[in-house]
């Protein structure tokens, strides 16, 4: 029994079936064309001149329509026990296609009256293809076939007709003669059934196609069916025991009518059997009656067509169905009130309430179609049509939930009376009625029973089906399929019984398929897409699902973002739990496959650790399987973007290589390296080094190249050296997760590196490092991951740099409409061609720790290797030490004055700490050789680290047409100790004529003056002066100090003396006096390095600066003459004494400064008197001489060069004692005052005299 | 005699669910042929067909593998989750209709009842239930509105955060208790 339209129960049933080996698509076309006959009218039915058959035939004019059906499958048996009560149920005509001689048949009560279409001219003409004339013709066939029929109802009828009169008041015999016949009809039966039994039919039906398998699933159990028919014929006598018959007659009579078109007798025979039944309480009758009338209101309806809204506008003001509703609400009441009248063990009770349930749900369905058809066109069209023309509200309003309401009432525990082929049209009927109306989680809520009842059957099926195997291989039955109506899915279990051999039958997936789609419609209201990961077919897909996925990392982030969830997580996971036993069941490894893996992707979050490693599990052996059976389907990547980040190493700093220009190369022979300042406006000069310790150094280093990468966003590597890369994993599963295959996706220069496997423990991250080769120099891309999982298809996941920055998963998620507009942009490394390697294979210093002492000048030796496949035809040392920042730093400041300043740069330019000499020719190192390099080291107090950096490079390259070239670097720290041994103190100068005229100590020794003179090798006096300082040894061991004179026309002189540890000892050496011109005192001091210029702080007038230069070039001059040297005669340790910690005054430049003008005192006795100006110095008290002449202002005039000029005084002394006079010879100008342009020039002359 | 309470947020997902078992006894509604019920199969996915047409209440069947170990409470919590989630197709569908916040027996399903009451926000409070609803689960969600929008006035709680709160708990019991 199908679920018809509403008025099924008015339609003429005519089952087609190809009889004979047809071709399917023949039969569906002339099935179809014979479908195209829906209604056939009245007049045109042949009139039957027979007496007895045409009770049913109309007449000639009347009016009408007979409604026909036409199905291909006969209903099941079981709906047998409805033969009487609802014939409309029962196909009652066979219409073949083609011609055969096949003997009428059927199983039901009433196929008896069945006609077997015979007509050969018809067919042979539908065979050569139907045009318009044919197709009139069909209709004609039709109508004949239906005049056949209607003449066989009267047959049917009469006994019960005739009974019905009779048994009036006489119901006991009514009762027995119903029985009869219904015992005559199984005379009728009994003569038919053998016909239609297994064995006669075969041959037809296995030689058609699968269309007649209803055929003989039906033959086959009509022998089953046959006492349950008779359990319910006894029921239903029983069931009239209350009263009489007649009414149930009058139903039968009104359907036949109803049948035949006859819609105003069978409203009477209703009218009257409702009548009768409201006395007799038999109210599942009364409800058929009930439907049979709102049918009959129906057809009316549909018959008056246009001109309905003329008939119903009389009850305008309520609903036009209201009538028909009242009526269906009774007969659904009554239905669903109905008791079985057995009790309950009986088997027969359980198909009578089966019966009752299927009548019930049939109602109910057949009310609510009612209402969806109203809801589906509106309204009650024609009506609505009228209620335009007329003003007011159109008062038919349906809502769905209305339907939605009614149509629940199908649904309830009493469905389990049902057996499952019902139970899955009612459900089936329902989902798709709720799915029309809107109401989708109803309707997948239906559709999940719909599925397990589907698959309820497959399983029993199955299990039957491997039970009969053992019997049958005994009684050798054909098999039986408990169900195979129109969904045969049990083929796919694979296996025949036709005979011992196992025969694999094709596999028709086509029912496992629908039940898929089924289930992801399902999980699909629920909001989980279940089919969100692909499984697909390697050797087909693979190619194109490269690139498929262009911007991966940005997908998943989703996931990540504050987005709620959509749905009832614990909905979906049942859902999806059952979704996977479902395709576990049928199985459909694929699906099972699909399921578990986008479950997974989409809902672990809400999943249990044991539920996520059931799926992961299921899904593996899903796999497996699948293999096993040689199908190469593999999954898409299904986890959640697994990687976090990718991170290239940074090359360790010996084998970072740094870039320069090549024209760089031209000077690189100069001598000393140039002094980088802090004030360089570049942050990466890998020449110059920053001032620190070696170690903060290599820190800083360092931090600053991590700087430069991740401003300038390119990193620097290296051809044929292995690259490595960290990248980060992130498990969110609660399992352990299997990555078969990762491997570096990159792009630009041919990238070498292995694949790895790895196993990501559960819900934690992972770091990988992961090394290549690059095999080419060129920019090195990288893309990102290509990841493979057990059974998947490898996909390739992207790290795009958004706005500069790495895109780890935390970022990625705001920009992604950015990521969209324009491609993405990935890490670029740049790789530079092979460069050579060197390491220090020894040096001469013990545990890199240098000791010195203050001043000294020792040599470091440093043995390089090359270790590469590279010569290296170019290196050169850079070196820094603790004592270079300060002094840049004092630099910088600013604070000190311009001699201060002079005096840092010194220090730091010609005295640096460590100092090398290239080589005049650089000979190429080769591959495997060594050589040595050697560097001398300054002892400078204050120097505590140093590091020795050497650049090479490999050059001289035959492709190199590139303006610049990469150097590498090794860094050598040292360790330094400088000992402060000797100290230089108290540097005086005086003029030697002082000196030597003092007295001697030791006049035996020193007769005469000019002895003394000539033991210094001092010809003349005046022209000298002597230097004294003190040297003070601070060391624990002796040391020999010399100072030395270096004067152009002076022999060279010194003075060397041993000094004791903690005794000074007085130096005394003479120079010469020597004279710098105006011009070189007045120069400015020089700045040595090319330092920014700063503002000096102090300012100072022009005469105090020109007084400053003049003692700086003094002093400088100085330094050129007298030079200190030390030697240590324990050890032979040779070093300077550095004397420019001394500072010099300006009597000290007085006398170091040759006179301009030498002014000759001598004392004449007779006559006493003294040239020029005479002073008393120091007057004494109580020591007088009279001075005669003026002591000041006594103006000699302008002398020419190698003039003189004669000045005299006269002196009396008063008193004995020594007198010391003091001439002091002043420049003029012209006016007798200074020059102010520059300082005076004064000489002064000392005479003693000793008055006794 | 069971009420199921669940609060569902605008994104159907339940923030709040509660069973309750009262101790009134109720007419039984069920139709007659609800009873004496076959068991035509002992597959596993027969005890889902089983369960969700309702039968499992009243017959005991297997219940099927398809669901093992349901979060909290076996098959029988799972299918009113389904029937209550099916539900929102009729109050969904009733609120066009009925601007009222409270709908009573917005749906019908096996031998639940189904009432809603829908909050300005969206929220929407679902109670099966198998009595006619009448002014007592009128009353109720009233109560449970009252708390439910006492603890949406935490600043920590979203449209979107489950409630587990205790004291909701305890207080939805007790109203539970008090009129259902």
């Amino acid at each position: 029994m199908e679920t018809g339209p509403f008025a099924s129960l008015a339609q003429i049933r005519i089952l087609l079936i190809p009889v004979g080996p047809i071709r399917r698509s023949a039969f569906e076309k002339y099935a179809g064309l014979v479908r195209s006959f829906g209604h056939i009218r009245l007049g045109d039915i042949p009139p039957d001149p027979r007496e007895d058959k045409n009770r049913f035939i109309p007449s000639p004019l009347s009016s009408g329509h007979l409604h026909l059906s036409y199905i291909t499958h006969p209903p099941p048996t079981w709906h047998n026990v409805f033969s009487l009560f609802r014939m409309s149920s029962f196909p009652l005509g066979f219409k073949a296609t083609l011609v055969s001689l096949f003997p009428p048949d059927s199983p039901f009560p009433f196929a008896s009256k069945c006609f077997a279409f015979e007509e050969g001219e018809g067919n042979v003409n539908l065979d050569l293809g139907p045009s318009i004339p044919e197709l009139v013709y069909v209709g004609t066939l039709l109508a004949e076939l239906c005049h056949d029929i209607l003449a066989e109802f009267p047959a049917l009828v009469s006994p019960t007709l005739v009974l019905s009169v009779n048994t009036d008041q006489w119901t006991k015999k009514g009762q027995v003669r119903t029985v009869e016949s219904a015992e005559g009809m199984e005379a009728i039966m009994s003569r038919l059934l053998p016909a239609v039994s297994s064995t006669t039919f075969p041959s037809s039906s296995n030689s058609t196609n699968g269309l007649s398998r209803g055929g003989t699933g039906v033959g086959s159990h009509s022998g089953a069916s046959t006492p349950q028919r008779f359990g319910i014929t006894n029921a239903k006598k029983r069931a009239s025991s209350v009263g009489p018959s007649n009414g149930r007659l009058s139903k039968i009579i009104g359907d036949l009518c109803l049948l035949a078109g006859k819609l105003g007798e069978a409203n009477i025979w209703y009218t009257e059997a409702i009548s009768l039944f409201r006395t007799q309480q038999d109210s599942i009758w009364n409800a058929s009656a009930l439907e049979g009338q709102c049918i009959i209101e129906v057809l009316e309806a549909w018959s008056a067509g246009d001109s309905l809204h003329t008939s119903l506008v009389g009850n305008a003001l309520g609903d036009p169905w209201a009538n028909i509703s009242d009526k269906m609400g009774q007969a659904i009441n009554l239905y669903s009130r109905a008791t079985p009248t057995t009790p309950t063990p009986v088997p027969a009770a359980d198909a009578e309430a089966a019966s009752i349930v299927l009548l019930y749900t049939d109602a109910v369905l057949r009310y609510s179609r009612f209402l969806f058809s109203i809801w589906s066109s509106k309204g009650w069209n024609p009506l609505s049509i009228s209620m335009m023309l007329t003003t007011g509200v159109p008062t038919t309003f349906l809502p769905t939930d209305h339907i939605s309401m009614t149509l629940s009432q199908a649904h309830g525990p009493f469905l389990m009376h049902l057996q499952q082929p019902d139970q899955i049209r009612i459900f089936s009927t329902l989902a798709s009625l709720y799915s029309c109306i809107g109401f989708k989680r109803k309707e997948a809520l239906v559709l999940r029973e719909v599925q397990a009842a589907i698959m309820d059957l497959i399983v029993c099926g199955r299990d039957e089906h491997r039970s009969n195997l053992g019997r049958e291989s005994l009684s050798n039955e054909s098999k039986i399929y408990l169900f195979d109506r129109d969904r045969d899915k049990d083929r796919d279990t694979g296996q025949s019984v036709s005979g011992a051999l196992g025969v694999r039958e094709t596999e028709d997936v086509e029912g496992n398929i629908s039940i898929v789609r089924l289930a992801k419609c399902i999980a699909e209201v629920y909001g989980v897409d279940i089919a969100c990961i692909r499984v697909m077919d390697v050797a087909s897909e693979a190619p194109t699902t490269q690139g498929s996925h262009p911007i991966g990392p940005l997908e998943p982030t989703d996931m990540l973002t504050g987005r709620p969830h959509f749905g009832w997580p614990e909905l979906q996971i049942g859902v999806v739990r059952e979704t996977v036993a479902v395709a576990e069941a049928l199985p459909d490894h694929a699906s099972v496959v699909q399921f578990s893996l986008s479950t997974l992707k989409t809902l672990h979050k809400f999943l249990t650790a044991n539920e996520q490693y059931h799926l992961y599990s299921v899904a593996l052996r899903g796999i497996s399987t699948l293999r096993r059976r040689g199908v190469n389907l593999r999954a898409e990547f299904w986890a959640e973007a697994p990687i976090v980040s990718i991170e290239v190493l940074p090359l360790p700093l010996p084998r970072l290589p740094s870039e320069h220009l090549r024209q760089h190369l031209e000077g690189h022979h100069s001598k000393r390296p140039s002094i980088t300042l802090p004030g360089s406006p570049f942050l990466y000069h890998p020449a110059g080094k920053k001032a620190a310790t070696s170690q903060e150094c290599c820190a800083l280093n360092f931090a600053l190249y991590q700087l430069f990468i991740l401003f300038c966003g390119v990193q620097v590597l290296v051809q044929n050296e292995s690259i490595e890369f960290v990248v980060a994993l992130r498990n969110p599963y609660m399992f352990d997760f299997d990555i078969q295959y990762l491997i570096l996706s990159t792009s630009g220069i041919p990238f070498h590196t292995q694949p790895v496997s790895v196993v990501i423990p559960a819900n934690s991250q992972h770091t990988l490092t992961l090394t290549g080769l690059a095999l080419e120099p060129g920019t090195l891309i990288i893309r990102g991951c290509q990841l493979q999982l057990a059974g998947g298809i490898p996909r390739e996941f992207l790290f795009p740099i958004v706005d500069g920055n790495r895109t780890s998963l935390e970022v990625s998620t705001m920009p992604k409409r950015n990521a969209n507009s324009s491609p993405p942009q990935f890490s670029h490394y740049e790789v530079v061609p092979q460069q050579p390697l060197l390491r220090i294979r020894r040096s001469s210093l013990t545990m890199g720790a240098l000791v010195l002492y203050d001043g000294e000048i020792s040599k470091i030796h440093l043995t390089i290797e090359n270790i590469s496949t590279l010569p290296v035809d170019f290196y050169r040392l850079a070196f820094d030490d603790s004592t270079i920042g300060p002094a840049q730093q004092g630099l910088a400041d600013g604070n000190l004055s311009v001699a201060e300043v002079y005096e840092t740069e010194y220090d730091l330019v010609h005295r640096p700490c460590f100092q090398w000499d290239p080589p005049s020719q650089v000979v190429p190192i080769e591959p495997g050789n060594k050589t040595i390099i050697t560097v001398s080291c300054f002892g400078k107090l204050g120097c505590t680290q140093g590091t020795i950096q050497l650049s090479y490079a490999h050059v001289d390259r035959p492709s190199g047409p590139s303006g610049i070239f990469h150097t590498r670097r090794i860094t050598y720290p040292l360790n330094v100790t400088v000992y402060h041994t000797l100290e230089c103190d108290n540097l005086d100068i005086i003029p030697f004529k002082t000196y030597a005229n003092l007295p001697h100590l030791d006049t035996a020794a020193f007769a005469d003056d000019r002895d003394r003179s000539a033991l210094l090798g001092i010809d003349n006096a005046d022209d000298y002066c002597l230097v004294s300082m003190d040297v003070s040894n601070l060391f624990g061991s002796p040391f020999q100090v010399s100072i030395e004179r270096h004067q152009e026309d002076t022999p060279p002189a010194s003075n060397t003396c041993l000094i004791l540890p903690g005794s000074t000892r007085r130096f005394l050496l003479p120079i010469k006096r020597f004279t710098l011109s105006s011009e070189e005192v007045s120069k400015a001091i020089p700045t040595l390095s090319n330092r920014q210029f700063v503002v000096a702080k102090d300012r100072l007038t022009p005469k105090e600066e020109l007084v400053q230069r003049d003692l700086f070039w003094y002093r400088e001059k100085l330094f050129q003459t007298i030079s200190g040297r030390w030697i240590e005669p324990e050890t032979g340790r040779t070093g300077t004494l550095s004397l420019r910690g001394q500072r010099l005054s300006l009597p000290m430049r007085d006398a170091l400064r040759k006179d301009l003008f030498p002014l000759d005192l001598i004392f004449q006795n007779t006559p006493r008197s003294l040239n020029l100006a005479c002073s008393l110095v120091p007057p004494t008290l109580g020591e007088h001489a009279l001075l005669e002449g003026s002591l000041t202002h006594n103006y000699v005039g302008s002398l020419n060069p190698t003039q003189s000029a004669q000045k005299s005084w006269r002196v009396c002394f008063m008193a004995e004692g020594v007198f010391e006079f003091r001439i002091d010879a002043v420049e003029v100008g012209e006016d007798g005052r200074p020059p102010p342009d520059r300082e005076k020039q004064m000489t002064s002359s000392f005479v003693t005299a000793i008055v006794g | 005699m069971s009420h199921h309470l669940f609060l569902l947020s605008p994104t159907d997902t339940p923030l709040y669910m509660l069973t309750h078992l009262s101790t009134r006894s109720a007419g039984s509604s069920a139709l007659p042929l609800s009873s004496n019920l076959p068991n035509w199969s002992t597959s596993a996915f027969a005890g889902t067909v089983a369960a969700l047409s309702g039968a499992s209440a009243t017959g005991a069947l297997v219940s099927g593998k398809t669901t093992p170990a349901v979060i909290g409470g076996g098959q029988d919590r799972h299918v009113v989750q389904m029937i209550a989630n099916a539900s929102l197709d009729a109050i969904e569908e009733t609120v066009r209709i009925n601007s009222g916040m409270y709908l009573r027996a917005a749906d019908k399903f096996n031998e639940w009842t189904v009432s809603a009451f829908i909050t300005p926000g969206n929220m929407k409070f679902v109670l099966l239930h198998d009595a006619k609803g009448d002014d007592s689960v009128k009353n109720f969600f009233l109560e449970v509105w009252e708390l439910y929008v006492k603890t949406a006035m935490n600043p920590f709680y979203t449209a979107h955060t489950a409630i587990r709160s205790s004291v909701f708990d305890a207080r939805v019991r007790g109203s539970a208790k008090k009129y259902l």
